[in-house]
């Protein structure tokens, strides 16, 4: 199984287009939250009906599983948290989505919200527990913030990262967690595209400028992974017990 | 144009001088203004994106249509002189014949902006960004919902 990670494309048009340019080259595309940008002159109705739109798109050419960032949240839930509202029409037109697992082969993919209150942490504690429990031989879980500690969510001058998660990684031991957020963490010399805690690889590809997204290519029959950005290509095999040295600086 | 001048004819009347701002860049809109004469600058940050200088061009009533502040700054180029309506919504409110000129405006800029866009796709149309221009254009025309409310409690830093 071939998946794609992208993720904090933030509402760059000819990085988007770049992922339908590609999608058919994966047997899963992975957009891994902050597909819109708040800080755009566009208001983020108008950005989320492009974006909608761009899912349907890449969803024609392989399947695809998008989760929510923090710029993606639009409005409060039911219990007055703030959510991904507009994501719940991606879940009417066929696209797995916040809150939703996908088995595509022998893979289970856990795709969590970005939560932003104690009702969507219980949620997500919930979702993965589930999940946990029907578990088959590969399980991916989908997270747009990086663990707490991890390389994978240094800024260049801090740690940034998702405490929550940690924990959930140190319970479960998935075999792999695709995240975002922290977009300088692969560009930084004390930063990584990659992690390892316990028996789970972490993955962050970053954000770059330009119209290609930094992305990670990941093989997971080969237990391969790889990174490509405007930094260089790098390369990182499953199999082995820590990541590999960073090549690109 | 020449049609606004007579109907913001009642308005107050006011001067501005070389240099002055009507409104500054993100500043609390809720005003409308009716150029009378002189020049005026727009711009947004250090870019300056228009000019205005045709009498009857009118200024600030997109800011107090959808009650956001001002999208950029207005700032005389020459001595101008402006109708002037310190509180826009209620002008707009008052005067049915204001408020079906402005939406007259408001509906000839969408129109241009539908039209260069359906040109656009046209031209472009092998581009996923552009060919999905209509679609988008349509969808917006007919968006209902409530305005969009960004931000996270959890991490309200916008830079990630």
């Amino acid at each position: 199984m071939r998946i794609l990670l992208v993720a904090d494309l933030h509402y760059a048009l000819p990085q988007f287009d770049w992922v339908v340019g590609n999608a058919e080259e994966f047997d899963l595309v992975v957009l891994a939250g902050d597909h819109l940008n708040i800080a755009s002159a566009v208001p983020l109705e108008a950005q989320s009906v492009v974006v909608m739109r761009y899912a349907t798109t890449i969803q024609a050419l392989a399947p695809l599983a998008m989760s929510s960032g923090n710029h993606d949240l639009t409005g409060p839930d039911a219990a007055g948290e703030q959510c991904a509202l507009w994501l719940d029409e991606a879940r009417t037109l066929g696209i797995p989505t916040d809150g939703d697992s996908l088995l595509v082969g022998d893979t289970l993919v856990t795709i969590c919200p970005w939560w932003d209150g104690e009702v969507g942490k219980a949620s997500v504690a919930a979702q993965l527990a589930r999940d946990a429990a029907r578990r088959p031989r590969h399980w991916v879980w989908i997270y747009h913030w990086p663990p707490l500690g991890s390389p994978t969510c240094w800024t260049g001058s801090r740690h940034y990262g998702d405490a929550d998660v940690l924990a959930w990684i140190e319970a479960y031991q998935p075999e792999v967690v695709l995240t975002g957020h922290v977009h300088q963490s692969p560009f930084k010399p004390d930063g990584a595209w990659t992690d390892r805690i316990g028996s789970t690889w972490v993955f962050n590809a970053g954000q770059q400028i330009g119209p290609v997204p930094a992305r990670i290519e990941l093989d997971l029959e080969a237990s391969q992974a790889v990174w490509e950005s405007l930094m260089g290509f790098e390369e990182q095999s499953l199999g082995e017990d820590r990541p590999a040295e960073r090549t690109v600086f | 144009m020449a049609q606004m001048l007579e109907l913001a004819a009642g308005l107050p009347e006011i001067t501005v001088q070389p240099g002055e701002f009507l409104c500054i860049e993100g500043g609390a809109g809720g005003s409308i203004w009716v150029l009378i004469s002189g020049s005026l600058v727009v711009s947004k940050g250090d870019v300056q994106v228009n000019a205005i200088n045709r009498p009857g061009a009118i200024i600030g009533e997109v800011g107090v249509l959808l009650g956001s502040n001002h999208s950029a700054s207005v700032q005389a180029e020459t001595v101008c002189r402006l109708y002037y309506a310190a509180d826009g919504a209620a002008l707009l409110r008052t005067d049915p014949e204001i408020t079906t000129y402005v939406a007259t405006g408001l509906a000839e800029r969408l129109n241009f902006l539908t039209t260069y866009l359906a040109d656009l796709r046209h031209q472009y149309g092998d581009a996923p960004g552009l060919a999905m221009v209509g679609h988008v254009l349509n969808q917006l025309a007919s968006r209902e919902g409530p305005k969009a409310r960004p931000g996270s409690a959890r991490d309200p830093d916008p830079e990630y």
